[in-house]
C-alpha cells in the first residue's frame, strides 16, 4: 500500500480539481476520488494498474485547488510506483524502453531522424544558436520541423540543427521515471557543453518546458543555455523587422495554449506574433490563456488510451473552439497538433490545424 | 351588598388619547351613567399627582369600585391596584379599560367611531366593576431548605451555589459515590481537563460547607406537598428518613442508550460505547498498546426513532480520536461521522487535533455493516465522498451512542408531577420563559436530566437552577395573585376533569372533592370552562361578570360588531403592539380580556350570537407556547365543539373564528380583524 502521500493529506474533498480535469469520468478516472482513496489507504496494486494513467499532467487541477496541493506530483509518484512494481500498462514500458534504446518514444530506429531535413540544407556544427527539433517533429510532424527551419533560414541567423538520437526525456518525467530521465538529461548536457551552444530554440512545447523547468526543478540539471520557443523567436524577429509577417487571405484563427507553455506563462508572445499579420482575425477559445484546457495528448495518454485522448480533444474543440466559427486553429505544440488533427479528421470538423511556424510560412 | 358607588377616571395620556377622543365630553357622558358616583379626567392619570387625586376622590366620594380608562392593563394595572390599596380599598375592585390601544391609537381617522367605541368600552368596564368582589393575594411562606436529587456535576454545582447563600442543602445520590458520569470519564475536551481532578476539587469544596448534607446510596421514596412545604422521604438501605424542604432541584443526569443489536454491540466484545471505552481504558480492561486500528462510529441510534441529536457526540468522537493518537500514534483511527458538529470553541480544538494527528474522517449516510474478520472486525461502510463502499479492518469499534435521561425519572416524575419526553428528559415549564423550572412550583431541573449536554453546559445550568430555587427562598415567600379558581361543591359532580386539566396540579382531591390549592392556582380559568357542571368560577373573571360585559358590548347595533375574547398574554400583547405601531383597523371590534383563552366558556360564545353579534373572535397564544401550558389547546378543541353546536342551531360556524398569535404578531391580529369585517360583510366607515 502506498503510505499517505503527505501533500494530499490536507485535501478537503471540495472537488474543484475534478471539475476542471479534462479526464473526469473518462474510463472511471476521477482525481478527487483518487485522492480520497489515498486518504483511506486504499491504493493497492489493482488500483495502481488502472489509475492514474489517464492523467495528462496538464496541471489544471493544481491551478484550481484551493489548498494548492501539487496533485500532478501526487499522480507522478503513483505512476512511478506502479512502474517500479511492474503494474503499468504495456504501452508505458514500450515507451520507456524505446526512449532508452532508440532515443525516441516512437520505436523508430535512430536513422529515421534527419529524413525531414532533405539534402539541400548544409549542416553546421559549432554555432551559438541551435535548433532542437525534438522526437515528435523529427519523426512525426515533420511539417513543423521544415517550416521552423525555413523561418530560421529567412532570419539570416547563424544556427545549427540539433537532432541527435536522444529524447529530451519529457515522457519519462511525465511517467514518473525520474532516474532514467536524469540519465538522458546528462547526455544532452554533454552535447550542449561540447558544442558550446548558447541558445536553444525549439518548436516543441514539451521539450521547451522540460529543458526550462523540469531539468532544474525535478532533475537538478541546469542547462547553461538560453532556451527559446519558436513563438518567442518569431515574435522577436517580427518586432525587430528581421522577417515580415506573411500576407494571407482572410484568416480567422483561434490560438490554443498548450499546457506546457501555459504552465510557464508563455502566453502573450504567440498572440503578439499572430496579431502582426494583416487580414488575420485572432479569436480566443472560450476557455483560454491560463484557463486553457488540455488537448488530451500529454503524458503518453494517446498511447495508453487513444480513445480517451480523442474524446478530450473533441471536448476541447466542440465546447471551446468550434462555437467561434473559425477556420484555423493555431498551436505551438506538436502533440496538440497531432491530436487536434486526428480529431478534426475523425469527426469531419472543417477546421485547419496549423503550427505557429506554419502560419508564418504561409507565404514563403 | 352595599350600593355600588363607582369612580371612573379617564386619561388623556397627553395627546395620545386626547387628540382623537374628546375626553371632556366622554367624562361628561360617563358621569350621567347609573351607578357612577364620580367621573373625572386627567392628563396622565398614572402620574403621582393624579394617583393622589384618585385616592382623595375614593375617600371623599366613598367610592367602592374604580374604573380607569387609559392605556393597557399589561403596563399599569399594578400601579392602580396599589393606589386602591393605599386608599383603603381592596385592590381587586379595579377594572381597567383600554381606550388608547383599543380606540384612539387604532382608529385615528375615525374619531366619531373611536368615541363611540370608548363609550362602550367604559360601559363594559362599569358592567364588570359592578360585580367585582374583593380578593387577596395568597402568600405562601418559603423556608431555606432545598433538596437536590442527583449528585453528579450538576447537583454538586447547584449544592455549592445554594449553600453559599446559607441554604440547608440535602444532596441525595443513588450511587455509592458522588460524581455521576464524571467518574467514568478520563478527561473533558477541549481543554482536556482530568475529570477525576475536577470531581475531587468539587467534592473538597462540598466538604467546606456545614449546611450541605450528602446522602449516598440513597433513593427518593416519596414526595408530596408544595413549594415552601415539601415532605420528602428518602431511603438508604433499610433506613427511611423524612425531610422537610422548600424547593427541589432535579439533577438526575443522563445515560447512554445501549445500542443493542447495532453494529455488533453485544455480539463482539471489541465493540464498545464511548463511555465504556473511557471506563475500560481507565481500569485497564482495554489496552491501547497493541491496537492496530480503531473505528469510531458517530450518531449510533441518534437522529432516529424519537431520539434527537445527542449534542456532544461529535466532540466526544474527536476527543477520543485525539486521546488514542496521543497514547499510541501508530494506531490508525477512523471517525465515521454524519455531520461533524464542532460548536463554538470546539472548532479550533478540532483543527488543532486534525493538524497534529493523522485521523481519517469518513462521512457515511447510515449504510454500515460490522462483521468479524479473523481476530478483528471488518467495517463495510458507504463513503459518501468516494461514492462507493470501502472496507476497513479494525481491532476496536467505539460507538458514540444516543443519550437519554436517567431511568430514575420514571418513578420521580410521579412524585413531582413532571412530564418527560420519549427520551426520558424532563420537560421544562416553558422553553423560553421558564427553561429551568418544572411545571410544579418550587421544582427546578438542570443538566443532563433536561437535555444531553457537556460538562460546562451542565454546570452553567446548575447555577441557573440554583438561582431559580434561591429566589423564593431568599424572599421567604411566593405570592399568588388574587385571581384564582373557586369550586362550588354543591354543583360538583366529582368527575375530576378539573384535576386532570390543571397543568399546575393546583387542584387536589380532599375527601373526594376537588379543592383548589390557593398558593398554586394561576387563575387561567381553563378548569372553569371545562367543568361540565359550571361548578367552578374564577375570582376576577367570573362568568357573570363576563356575561354582563358581553351584554353591554352588544347592546347597540350588534350586527355591526365583532366580539373578541383576547388572552392577557399573547393576544392582548398583539393588540397592544398594534396600538403602539398605530396599525389602523375597522372600529367594529369589542375586546373582552380574559387571562387565558382557556377561560372562554361555550356559553360566552352562544350568548354573543344570541344577542346578535355578527362575528366572534377568540384570540390566544400560538401553539405550543400558551402562558398556562394547555389553555389554548383546550380552547381550540372547545371551539370546534361550539362550531358543531352552532351548525345545529342554524348559525354559520364561520362567524366564529380563532386566531393564535405571539405577542409580537400585531400584523396577524390586524389582518384577522380586517378579514373578518370584510368576509362577514360588516359595514364600516
Amino acid at each position: 500500500m502506498i503510505e499517505a502521500i503527505k501533500e494530499a493529506r490536507i485535501c478537503a474533498q471540495c472537488g474543484s480539481c475534478a471539475s476542471v480535469c479534462p479526464f473526469t469520468n473518462i474510463d472511471g478516472f476521477h482525481i478527487r476520488r483518487l485522492v480520497r482513496k489515498l486518504h483511506l489507504g486504499l491504493i493497492d496494486n489493482k488500483l495502481l494498474a488502472i489509475y492514474p494513467w489517464l492523467c495528462s499532467q496538464c496541471s489544471s487541477c493544481h491551478d484550481f485547488c484551493p489548498e494548492n496541493i501539487d496533485l500532478p506530483d501526487v499522480i507522478l509518484k503513483l505512476k512511478g510506483e506502479a512502474i517500479r512494481r511492474g503494474l503499468a500498462p504495456k504501452s508505458v514500458y514500450s515507451i520507456i524502453d524505446s526512449i532508452l534504446k532508440h532515443g525516441n518514444p516512437y520505436q523508430q530506429p535512430p536513422e529515421k531522424r534527419g529524413i525531414w531535413i532533405g539534402r539541400e540544407y548544409i549542416a553546421r556544427e559549432k554555432c551559438k544558436v541551435a535548433y532542437w527539433v525534438g522526437c515528435t517533429s523529427s519523426l512525426r510532424t515533420r511539417n513543423i520541423a521544415t517550416s521552423t527551419l525555413k523561418i530560421l533560414q529567412a532570419s539570416n541567423m547563424e544556427f545549427s540543427v540539433l537532432d541527435p538520437a536522444l529524447c529530451c526525456g519529457e515522457p519519462l518525467i511525465k511517467l514518473g521515471v525520474i532516474n532514467e530521465a536524469r540519465e538522458v538529461a546528462g547526455k544532452i548536457l554533454s552535447i550542449i557543453e561540447d558544442r558550446r551552444i548558447e541558445t536553444i530554440v525549439t518548436s516543441c512545447a514539451g521539450c521547451y518546458s522540460t529543458f526550462k523547468h523540469d531539468y532544474p526543478n525535478m532533475l537538478g540539471i541546469k542547462l547553461p543555455v538560453e532556451i527559446l520557443h519558436t513563438s518567442q523567436l518569431i515574435h522577436k524577429l517580427v518586432s525587430e523587422g528581421v522577417i515580415n509577417p506573411p500576407e494571407t487571405s482572410k484568416l480567422k484563427i483561434a490560438y490554443h495554449d498548450p499546457c506546457n507553455l501555459k504552465r510557464l506563462n508563455l502566453i502573450d508572445e504567440p498572440r503578439k506574433a499572430i496579431k502582426t499579420m494583416k487580414n488575420v482575425e485572432l479569436l480566443e477559445p472560450l476557455l483560454s490563456r491560463d484557463k486553457s484546457r488540455c488537448c488530451g495528448g500529454g503524458a503518453a495518454v494517446p498511447a495508453i488510451s487513444y480513445e480517451a485522448s480523442i474524446s478530450v480533444a473533441y471536448k476541447r474543440l466542440s465546447e471551446d473552439i468550434i462555437p467561434l466559427n473559425i477556420n484555423t486553429i493555431a498551436t505551438s505544440c506538436p502533440m496538440c497538433y497531432i491530436i487536434f488533427k486526428t480529431a478534426t479528421l475523425r469527426y469531419r470538423i472543417p477546421i485547419n490545424i496549423l503550427d505557429i511556424s506554419e502560419i508564418f510560412n504561409v507565404q514563403v | 351588598m352595599e350600593e355600588p358607588r363607582i369612580g371612573v377616571f379617564i386619561c388623556n395620556c397627553g395627546t395620545n388619547i386626547g387628540a382623537v377622543i374628546n375626553v371632556k365630553k366622554l367624562t361628561e357622558y360617563v358621569s350621567t351613567l347609573e351607578n357612577v358616583a364620580f367621573a373625572d379626567e386627567g392628563r396622565f392619570i398614572c402620574s403621582a399627582d393624579y394617583l393622589n387625586k384618585i385616592k382623595e376622590a375614593i375617600s371623599k366620594n366613598r367610592l367602592n369600585r374604580v374604573v380607569v380608562a387609559c392605556c393597557t392593563p399589561r403596563t399599569h394595572e399594578a400601579i392602580f391596584r396599589s393606589a386602591l390599596r393605599e386608599a383603603g380599598l381592596n385592590p381587586y375592585l379595579l377594572e381597567f379599560v383600554s381606550i388608547r390601544e383599543q380606540a384612539s391609537w387604532v382608529h385615528k381617522d375615525n374619531p366619531e367611531a373611536a368615541f363611540e367605541k370608548a363609550k362602550e368600552l367604559v360601559r363594559m368596564g362599569i358592567a364588570k366593576a359592578l360585580l367585582l368582589d374583593p380578593s387577596e393575594e395568597v402568600k405562601l411562606p418559603v423556608g431555606r431548605e432545598a433538596l437536590i436529587i442527583g449528585g453528579g456535576i450538576s447537583g454538586i454545582t447547584a449544592a455549592l451555589s445554594l449553600a453559599s447563600l446559607g441554604i440547608e442543602v440535602y444532596l441525595v445520590e443513588k450511587e455509592a459515590e458522588l460524581g455521576g458520569l464524571l467518574r467514568r470519564l478520563i478527561r473533558i475536551a477541549p481543554a482536556n481537563i482530568s475529570s477525576d481532578e475536577l470531581l475531587m476539587e468539587k467534592i473538597s469544596q462540598l466538604s467546606k460547607y456545614r449546611n450541605i448534607h450528602v446522602f449516598t446510596n440513597t433513593e427518593i421514596e416519596d414526595i408530596n406537598g408544595y413549594i415552601g412545604s415539601f415532605n420528602v422521604k428518602i431511603r438508604k438501605g433499610s433506613e427511611v428518613r423524612e425531610l422537610k424542604v422548600s424547593t427541589i432541584i432535579v439533577s438526575t443526569g443522563m445515560e447512554e442508550r445501549k445500542p443493542k443489536g447495532l453494529y455488533g454491540y453485544g455480539e463482539f466484545s471489541n465493540v464498545v460505547t464511548a463511555l465504556e471505552f473511557e471506563e475500560k481504558v481507565k481500569n485497564g480492561e482495554i489496552s491501547l498498546d497493541n491496537l492496530g486500528s480503531v473505528a469510531i462510529i458517530n450518531c449510533v441510534g441518534s437522529k432516529t426513532n424519537g431520539a434527537g441529536c445527542c449534542n456532544i457526540g461529535c466532540m466526544v468522537s474527536i476527543k477520543n480520536a485525539e486521546y488514542i493518537k496521543e497514547r499510541n500514534p501508530n494506531i490508525k483511527v477512523y471517525v465515521l461521522h454524519q455531520d461533524l458538529n464542532m460548536r463554538g470553541v470546539y472548532e479550533c480544538y478540532f483543527r488543532k487535533v486534525m493538524d497534529k494527528y493523522d485521523i481519517n474522517l469518513l462521512r457515511y449516510d447510515g449504510r454500515l455493516e460490522v462483521s468479524r474478520k479473523d481476530n478483528g472486525l471488518k467495517v463495510k461502510v458507504y463513503d459518501v465522498l468516494l461514492g462507493d463502499y470501502v472496507e476497513l479492518n479494525v481491532d476496536l469499534i467505539i460507538l458514540i451512542s444516543s443519550l437519554q435521561g436517567s431511568q430514575s425519572v420514571n418513578k420521580l416524575k410521579g412524585y413531582l408531577k413532571a412530564s418527560i419526553d420519549t427520551s426520558l428528559f424532563l420537560k421544562e415549564a416553558h422553553v423560553k420563559l421558564k427553561p429551568l423550572d418544572l411545571l410544579t412550583d418550587g421544582v427546578y431541573v438542570c443538566g443532563g436530566a433536561r437535555s444531553p449536554k457537556s460538562v460546562d453546559e451542565a454546570m452553567k445550568e446548575a447555577l441557573g437552577a440554583a438561582m431559580r430555587a434561591a429566589i423564593p427562598m431568599v424572599k421567604g415567600f411566593v405570592i399568588s395573585e388574587g385571581i384564582m379558581a373557586e369550586i362550588d361543591h354543591k354543583k360538583c359532580a366529582k368527575c375530576y376533569l378539573c384535576v386532570k386539566t390543571c397543568p399546575f396540579n393546583a387542584i387536589e382531591i380532599v375527601n373526594e372533592y376537588p379543592v383548589v390549592v390557593k398558593g398554586l392556582c394561576k387563575g387561567c380559568g381553563t378548569c372553569a370552562a371545562e367543568c361540565p357542571r359550571d361548578a367552578i368560577d374564577i375570582v376576577g373573571f367570573r362568568k357573570e361578570q363576563i356575561m354582563r360585559q358581553i351584554e353591554e358590548a352588544l347592546r347597540d347595533k350588534p350586527e355591526e360588531k365583532i366580539l373578541a375574547f383576547c388572552c392577557h398574554w399573547c393576544a392582548l400583547g398583539a393588540v397592544d403592539l398594534a396600538g403602539v405601531s398605530r396599525f389602523q383597523y375597522p372600529p367594529n371590534i369589542r375586546i373582552i380580556r380574559v387571562m387565558c383563552s382557556g377561560r372562554v366558556d361555550v356559553d360566552f360564545i352562544h350568548k354573543a350570537f344570541e344577542l346578535g353579534a355578527r362575528g366572534v373572535l377568540v384570540a390566544g397564544c400560538e401553539f405550543p407556547t400558551c402562558h398556562y401550558v394547555n389553555g389554548n389547546y383546550k380552547c381550540r378543541d372547545r371551539m370546534e365543539k361550539v362550531r358543531r353546536q352552532l351548525i345545529s342551531k342554524g348559525i354559520d360556524p364561520d362567524r366564529l373564528r380563532t386566531v393564535w398569535l405571539s405577542a409580537a404578531d400585531a400584523p396577524k391580529f390586524v389582518s384577522t380583524v380586517k378579514n373578518m369585517v370584510e368576509e362577514l360583510g360588516i359595514s364600516h366607515d
